[in-house]
């Protein structure tokens, strides 16, 4: 049983030119992800993504194994494609917070 | 006076099944026919109609090119709304005026410029019309519309800076279309390929409602980007685009650059000295190569917007393809004169269009009158009584000269605007006034300069000290939109900038010199490539560093502080600028710059080699030997398996993606047993690309037999998807095992997550099969099969909805599959 952890920390405005071009949202984002394209809310997922590719050891570019979903209560969870991770996940949490200019991530993840 | 809409849902009366629109998507490319568009925008009407719109207020559209940008305009049109088209390359500060001036209760945009716009503006994101609108009925009723009914306001930015909305009623359009099908006399054998953004006055009207009337498809591509443009080119095959003639100048900049990279640039000039004399059939034999690159069908361009440089006009003419000037402004609707290839002579705008006034004032200002002169400027009364007459006349602030042979020759302008290569308009006093108002700046001028054959924006400024020009440039880019980027600020090395007698800056003269100082900076470093230039560009842009302190042996991580958003934008950019698409694991630590040089080489490569998928395969004869050469295989199968076939649902109407698990060689045959004919004798089969075209005898029988296309298991799979949708539009189904590899237990592996991408981004539907029996056949390993049988499982098919991620459509897949 291994303990992993990944964070992340971005600044929110140089996630705009990210989200604005459609190649680069489209190496980054499933289609249901930037539902809402403000910064705020992009730079959230995007520092998520890379903690969780951190935590889970995942190669450069694999934005797309990660999916970040938002519960009712505005709690993030992750989602990682079987195919990218074959590990037991025993447990995985999730934190994101902004502040000012930066959003941060953390990953927790607890595996056989 | 008619409705734009019925106008051209008349014209569009008997060819209702002819193609209007193409449209080229990352992996498909599709038709739109003219029935379609016209259903769609009623549609919308009817969307537009449930939101409460009525005759007179205002829709902002703002997005790229493409036929659900047309259908959303032409449902405005039905409904007399009035569209407000802006470019979506606007900055927020425009849009925002814009806004204020209009208050539009609706606005279409593009999902990547959603946060342009104020949370509390009703915004509907253009890609998402299609779900709003399925199952909403037509709209069947058009408002009749008055000729000073206004259709849309334009906004052009003024060289004071404060957007002026020019509004164009139903009848201005119509009249100007009316005056240049009657000039034109086109039919409809015309293909055109759009390029200028649908917000501008040429590409609405000559790119779209004249080809439309005429009955001559538009094909929309991904984007404007140069690369894109060229691989349209190619692949699409137009016969006409509307363009401004810094794009011209760029296609000729770069088919001289690959002569002379191909050592042929001695054969080009000789070729060319020769054209001149010759008639243009030859000529077109003569360049044969370069008209190939360009589709080999290209006939005339139709430019507009920007002086057409002589020699430019003259390169092209040698080629064989004729440069049409045409002459206008917004404000006329907007094409005034035109040439065509009837009636055109060298050197001048054509002649004045039927049915339209225009006269010569004093100075030799062009002035024009007719019903396609603009109703003024929206809530300006000013600026409309400044550049309308109480007499009506249109003051252009053109200067022109009219021959006795009735043809317009420009002398000049009294505006300054520049027209980037992608047709941009830039006024440089916008951004002076942003340079002049520094403490450390006493006066500018910002010119557009031709450097990597392409127009670029270069401020020279006379400076009060000795500030940091370069981080000036980095602070002022930062305010400016993204068409108004600055590449450079020079120091003027003189006191003060060349004048005329009345003061005013010789803007000509000081971009000349600048021209002239960068030319004679290239000669010395002229050893680099074009690709390996733009490269250092997009390099330079992405890492905040000087073009010219960059070399091929320093890090991209470590010397250049390439970080995660860093590679994004850099890949991005890369993708965007120069076609070559990267995976970003191919970017790391120990990678330089002369390394990624490399990399986008060989990408180039491979990108030229055009076609996504290969063509023999396709052709009727081929498809008529491997029906024969199947049977042997078919009935070898049949002599060791007994098939059972279980239909769940029906078959599918369309071309679809056919879904299935993988334990067996058998499994291909297996399934080609199971479909009926007209499915299974047009079905591509997406094959291993390490085993099956891991030789060319190999791979040449697997496309024989089995129509298979190459998957890279491990890499990326933008290309599997884009062979999967050249497929599809060709009409042919795929079958793919997203397994990868065939399964040794009989169970179900993990489906790759490629499928789940290839469904969602391909749309087609998805037919899942499952097979079992084949792993006690021929199973993994063993080379002769045994005797058995096979229960094969068809189910319905499923459209996947847009709104899942591409893990979730894996999963669905990978379920449907499994519950059979």
């Amino acid at each position: 049983m291994t303990i992993s952890t990944g964070c992340d920390i971005v600044k929110i405005d140089r996630v705009l030119p990210l989200i604005e071009s459609e190649a680069s949202s489209f190496r980054i984002f499933h289609p249901g992800e930037l539902r809402r394209r403000d910064p705020l809310h992009a730079a959230g997922v995007f520092a998520l993504k890379e903690a969780a590719l951190k935590a889970f050891g995942l190669k450069a570019g694999s934005w797309l194994d990660i999916e970040v979903i938002y519960a009712e209560n505005g709690k993030p969870s992750l989602k990682i494609s079987p195919e990218a991770h074959q590990k037991t996940i025993l447990s995985l949490d999730c934190s994101i917070s902004h502040d000012c200019d930066y959003a941060i991530a953390t990953v927790t993840l607890l595996e056989e | 006076m008619e409705n734009l809409f019925h106008y051209l849902e008349n014209t569009a009366a008997g060819r209702g099944s002819q193609t209007a629109f193409i449209e080229r998507r990352r992996y498909r490319r599709i038709e739109w026919s003219y029935e379609q568009i016209l259903q769609v925008s009623a549609r919308i009407a009817t969307l537009l109609e449930y939101g409460h719109l009525r005759k007179g207020d205002r829709v902002v559209i703002c997005g790229t090119n493409s036929p659900l940008w047309v259908a959303a305009f032409l449902a405005c049109a039905k409904l007399g709304v009035i569209a407000v088209p802006l470019d979506l390359n606007s900055t927020p500060d425009f849009i925002d005026s814009v806004l204020k001036q209009t208050s539009p209760k609706l606005c279409f945009t593009s999902l990547f410029k959603q946060s342009f716009f104020p949370t509390n503006a009703m915004v509907v994101p253009l890609e998402e019309l299609p779900s709003l609108i399925s199952g909403l009925p037509r709209h069947t009723t058009t408002i009749a519309t008055e000729p000073d009914d206004l259709l849309e306001i334009v906004y052009t930015s003024g060289s004071t800076g404060t957007p002026k909305g020019v509004m164009l009623s139903h009848g201005n359009i119509l009249s100007d279309i009316t005056s240049l099908r009657q000039a034109w006399e086109i039919g409809n054998d015309y293909r055109l390929l759009s390029t200028l953004p649908l917000s501008h006055m040429f590409e609405q009207t000559l790119g779209l409602f004249v080809p439309f009337a005429c009955g001559s498809p538009v094909i929309y591509p991904i984007s404007v980007r140069p690369v894109e443009i060229r691989r349209s080119l190619r692949l699409e095959r137009p016969t006409t685009m509307v363009t401004v003639p810094a794009f011209l100048e760029l296609m000729q900049h770069r088919i001289v650059q690959e002569a002379s990279e191909q050592g042929r640039s001695k054969q080009l000039e000789r070729a060319l000295h020769l054209a001149g004399r010759l008639p243009r059939s030859f000529r077109r034999r003569l360049f044969h190569g370069i008209h190939r690159s360009l589709g080999g069908r290209l006939i005339f361009f139709t430019v507009a917007g920007a002086p057409l440089p002589t020699e430019v006009e003259d390169f092209w003419e040698r080629l064989g393809i004729h440069v049409l000037q045409g002459y206008g402004m917004t404000e006329s609707s907007p094409a005034v004169t035109s040439s065509s290839l009837l009636f055109y002579q060298a050197g001048t705008v054509g002649r004045p269009l039927p049915e339209q006034e225009l006269t010569l004032a004093e100075g030799g200002e062009i002035q024009l009158k007719g019903s396609h002169i603009f109703k003024g400027y929206w809530q300006n009364p000013e600026a409309t009584a400044a550049t309308l007459t109480p007499e009506g006349w249109f003051k252009t602030g053109d200067i022109g000269e009219l021959g006795s042979d009735g043809y317009l020759r420009l002398k000049g302008r009294i505006k300054t605007m520049i027209i980037t290569s992608s047709g941009m308009k830039v006024h440089p006093e916008d951004i002076e006034k942003l340079l002049n108002g520094l403490s450390t700046v006493r006066d500018s001028v910002v010119t557009g300069i031709e450097r990597h054959g392409e127009i670029q924006l270069v401020a020279t400024v006379i400076s009060v000290g000795q500030p940091d020009l370069k981080e000036m440039a980095v602070t002022l880019n930062g305010r400016l939109a993204s068409h108004q980027t600055l590449r450079e600020i020079i120091p003027w090395p003189d006191e003060d900038f060349p004048r005329t007698t009345t003061r005013k800056v010789r803007r000509e003269e000081i971009r000349k010199r600048l021209e002239q100082s960068h030319d004679d900076k290239t000669l010395a470093h002229s050893d680099t490539g074009k690709d390996v230039s733009a490269l250092f560009l997009i390099l330079s842009r992405v890492c905040s560093v000087a073009p010219d302190t960059l070399a091929d042996s320093q890090l991209l991580v470590a010397d250049l502080g390439l970080d995660s958003i860093k590679r994004l934008e850099l890949l991005s950019q890369i993708e965007e600028d120069l076609g070559t698409v990267l995976s970003e694991d191919e970017l790391d630590q120990t990678t330089s710059v002369g390394q990624l040089a490399n990399l986008v080489k060989v990408g180039k490569a491979a990108e030229l080699s055009g076609q996504p998928i290969v063509l023999w395969p396709l052709s009727w004869g081929i498809g008529f030997i491997r029906v024969i050469l199947r049977v042997p295989i078919v009935v070898f199968v049949w002599y060791y398996q007994r098939l059972q076939v279980r239909l769940v649902g029906e078959m599918p109407q369309q071309p679809s993606i056919f879904v299935a698990n993988h334990t067996s060689h058998f499994d291909t045959p297996t399934v080609l047993r199971s479909l009926p004919f007209g499915i299974s004798d047009h079905l591509a089969t997406a094959a291993a690309k390490d085993y099956f075209f891991k030789t060319r005898i190999r791979s040449f029988w697997a496309r024989l037999l089995f129509n298979a296309f190459p998957v890279d298991r491990d890499g990326n799979a933008g290309s599997s998807i884009a062979a999967m949708g050249a497929f599809l539009d060709r009409g042919y189904s795929v079958l793919i095992y997203p397994e990868g590899t065939r399964s040794t237990t009989g169970r179900l592996g993990a489906f790759k997550h490629g499928i789940g991408l290839a469904a969602l981004e391909l749309g087609g539907p998805i037919v899942p099969i499952k097979m079992q029996g084949n792993q006690n056949l021929l199973p993994k390993g063993s080379h002769w099969p045994k005797k058995g049988t096979t229960t094969v499982t068809i189910g319905s098919p499923v459209t996947l909805s847009r709104t899942l991620s591409y893990i979730q459509a894996t999963e669905a897949i990978q379920k449907m599959v499994e519950e059979l």
